[in-house]
């Protein structure tokens, strides 16, 4: 037989390939033991601390607030040391000397700064593997409904390798001491720059940022957030990613054409990938639970998020959302005195309940107002239920024991309800209110600005009527009706709640 | 006789048999000619160190830190006086400190360090004129600009995070130095966002406060002398 007839061999059979996997396998064992990263350890794990767990445990304890923190926090703790360490890693044959003698040898380059590559993505995604299991086994003590979201600790591991792979590239190509620290704090510069627009704009390119918004602690609570702009982000940057590995294939002059083939075919693909992710991010924009992307937005994901509410023991319950168990204490405290002291009128609401603070039911609330109330008759039926929400503070240190405002738009909504708006009431209307808005917790007399914001189209000047005015007969009415035993005015008030609200009853009728 | 010997004996060398003191010939002329020796030596020393350490590089780096922050400032990355504003040129400062860090890596190991004599006072002079050089530059850079904290406060902040970087060489090493400044950076960060008020986290303190800029010289002081007597903790390996 002649050499002619031999057959060409097109592919490595099942055994070769197995045995160059294993052979990588060996030196990706190799790296490991030898890459830097683990030195740092100690240093990113007290920064994480200082820096990512104590924020965490500081915001509220609900999943996706402290799921924020990833890419606003642990990012910026683990990305920019593993850029640098990265940088010193992928320099490392030049600055040891060892380029021209590791460039003698059969094995090609690409596969051995592979391996030098996938030991430090291997120990930067333990690392940060480490930050989210710290974040997340915290959260999963505290939390008291819901589950961890996994969008956003996705997105960020590939931008922390994305990081990992930029300084790597860049050592490789440009292996200089300096390499390392221009590689971290570059990341730190990038990182900074695109945060700052980015929570300057909504929607458009600059939403491409790790991190993007100043988180609210209502999203991903009463509506499921949109995993539009993490999915195209997770896109960029893994196509990244790809693209810059590809990059590692064009060193060297020794490469033969196979390994440059490969290595343009996975640059491609990065490129495009890369591509696609800006492509998508760049048409984000704002939607009404969060950031949408519309090639990506599914119509299902805006959907309300069942769940039981959590209803106090109270006579006329206060039920919040569970995840807001924690703050159950503060809202039972402002709206338990002023149900009460109407429980059991007609109309009077049986219940409150907690909602979105922009949900249709309540009235929209002013810049100046954190907070609303409205009394209405559940779509079921029913009877009438006290819906309030409120804006949830981003830290637990900043709550209050009690939330005045929210107290008194409760107050002033069930007065409108039961009874008439403050501002067009009658003299004996108006006095019956003041003396139990007085009972509730608003001093007699006092104008109701922020609370009478509820009632729109109401003029500015009315903003400082006091309800009822000083000086006025109603207000001694008022006087009088709130001096009398609580009991006595509630039967009075159970007999003739109707006559009232009809405008029937005078101020000399009034006990 | 050798230059070099000639120019390590005093009045009380001996002679090349090594039977007794050399008499004087003519004193004056002798001396002078081994100054002048003493100081081509020194200077070469001084050329031979800066290159190995790669200061042209650094420098042309600075520069271009320097260019980054100018371009910042043209473009509106950096507008403003808020925590967020300064946060940028926090990170430039962090990496011109990096860098003076970074710049003293040796790439001899040990026996550098056990033949030269003059290392202990070239090591910390040129960490100091390579962070003076910085934030001349930065300075530069803010030129017909304004940077948020003003150009003192950037001279400070480059100076106490250089010696951050000078106090980290001798443990891990100059290659690894920058690790320092890197971590003080979230460290300050966090400051500027929360307003803390110690002086040791100098960049979140008001461009004219004794107190910050005493720590931050503080902190160059010490990385300087640390510097001076132990050196980047550099083997040849690395």
């Amino acid at each position: 037989m002649s050499t002619v007839d031999i057959p060409a061999r097109t592919a490595p059979p099942p055994a070769a390939a197995l045995s160059v996997l294993r052979r990588f396998g060996r030196l990706l064992l190799i790296e490991s033991r030898r890459g830097a990263m683990p030195v740092l350890f100690p240093l990113v794990a007290v920064l994480f601390w200082f820096d990512a767990l104590r924020t965490a445990n500081g915001m509220v304890p609900t999943w996706p607030m402290r799921a924020a923190v990833i890419p606003n926090h642990v990012f910026a703790d683990v990305g920019p040391f593993t850029a640098g360490v990265s940088a010193w890693m992928g320099a490392r044959e030049k600055q040891r000397g060892m380029a021209d003698l590791l460039g003698t040898t059969s094995r090609p380059r690409w596969g051995r700064q592979a391996a030098t590559w996938g030991s430090c993505a291997a120990w930067t995604l333990l690392a940060y593997a480490g930050c989210v299991a710290g974040i997340y086994g915290v959260t999963a003590t505290k939390a008291t409904w819901g589950g961890p979201p996994w969008w956003p600790v996705v997105m960020t591991g590939l931008a922390v390798v994305g990081c990992c792979t930029v300084g790597f590239v860049a050592g490789a190509w440009f292996p200089s001491r300096f390499t390392a620290p221009l590689a971290a704090i570059g990341v730190v510069f990038v990182f900074s720059t695109v945060f700052q627009q980015a929570v300057a704009e909504t929607g458009g390119i600059t939403q491409i940022s790790v991190s993007n918004s100043v988180p609210d602690p209502s999203i991903g609570v009463f509506y499921p957030t949109p995993p539009d702009v993490p999915m195209a982000q997770s896109i960029f940057f893994a196509g990244a990613v790809l693209a810059l590995l590809g990059t590692l294939g064009f060193r060297g002059a020794a490469l033969s054409l196979a390994p440059r083939r490969l290595a343009a075919v996975v640059a491609l693909v990065g490129i495009a990938a890369a591509g696609t992710g800006l492509g998508l991010v760049s048409t984000s924009k704002a939607g009404p639970n969060g950031e949408i992307i519309p090639a990506l937005h599914s119509a299902g994901s805006d959907q309300p998020i069942p769940y039981t509410p959590v209803c106090s023991s109270a006579a006329v319950p206060v039920c919040m959302h569970p995840a807001f168990e924690y703050e159950s204490a503060q809202a039972q405290s402002s709206l338990e005195p002023v149900l009460a002291v109407v429980a059991g009128l007609p109309g009077a609401p049986a219940r409150a309940e907690q909602v979105p603070l922009d949900s249709p039911l309540l009235p929209p609330p002013d810049a100046q107002e954190q907070s609303a109330a409205t009394v209405a008759t559940p779509a079921g039926g029913g009877a009438p239920v006290l819906y309030f929400g409120y804006q949830q503070q981003i830290f637990t240190s900043l709550a209050k024991p009690s939330n005045p405002q929210l107290q008194a738009q409760a107050g002033v909504s069930l007065m409108q309800s039961l009874i008439a708006s403050p501002i067009t009431a009658d003299p004996a209307q108006q006095a019956v209110e003041g003396a139990l808005l007085q009972e509730m917790g608003l001093p007699l007399g006092v104008p109701l600005q922020h609370t009478l914001d509820l009632y729109k189209g109401a003029e500015a000047d009315d903003y400082s009527v006091a309800i009822p005015a000083p000086g006025t007969p109603a207000y001694s009415a008022a006087q009088k009706f709130a001096a009398l035993p609580a009991a006595t005015r509630h039967a009075w008030l159970a007999g003739h709640l109707a006559a009232l609200r009809a405008g029937r009853i005078t101020l000399a009728e009034l006990p | 006789m050798s230059a070099l010997t000639e120019s390590g004996s005093g009045a009380g060398a001996r002679n090349e048999t090594g039977s007794g003191p050399r008499p004087p010939a003519s004193g004056t002329p002798r001396r002078g000619l081994t100054g002048r020796i003493g100081q081509m030596a020194f200077l070469r020393l001084l050329r031979m160190y800066l290159i190995s350490r790669r200061i042209p590089t650094a420098v042309g780096v600075l520069i271009g830190l320097a260019g980054v922050l100018q371009l910042s400032l043209a473009e509106g990355w950096i507008h403003g006086i808020t925590p967020a504003a300064q946060q940028l040129p926090l990170g430039l400062e962090t990496a011109a400190g990096a860098i003076v860090a970074t710049a003293t890596a040796n790439p001899f190991g040990e026996s550098e360090r056990t033949a030269v004599r003059w290392l202990p006072w070239l090591r910390p002079t040129v960490a100091l004129a390579l962070t003076a050089a910085a934030a001349g530059l930065f300075a530069a850079g803010a030129i017909s600009r304004s940077v948020p904290g003003g150009e003192l406060a950037a001279a400070r902040n480059i100076v106490g995070i250089a010696g951050i970087g000078l106090l980290f060489a001798p443990f891990v090493g100059g290659n690894l130095a920058w690790v320092g400044p890197l971590a003080y950076f979230p460290l300050a960060e966090y400051a500027l966002t929360v307003t803390w008020y110690t002086p040791w986290t100098w960049p979140a303190r008001p461009p004219h406060d004794l107190g910050a800029a005493l720590c931050a010289g503080l902190v160059f002081l010490a990385g300087a002398i640390a510097i001076a007597l132990r050196g980047a903790r550099d083997r040849v390996a690395e």
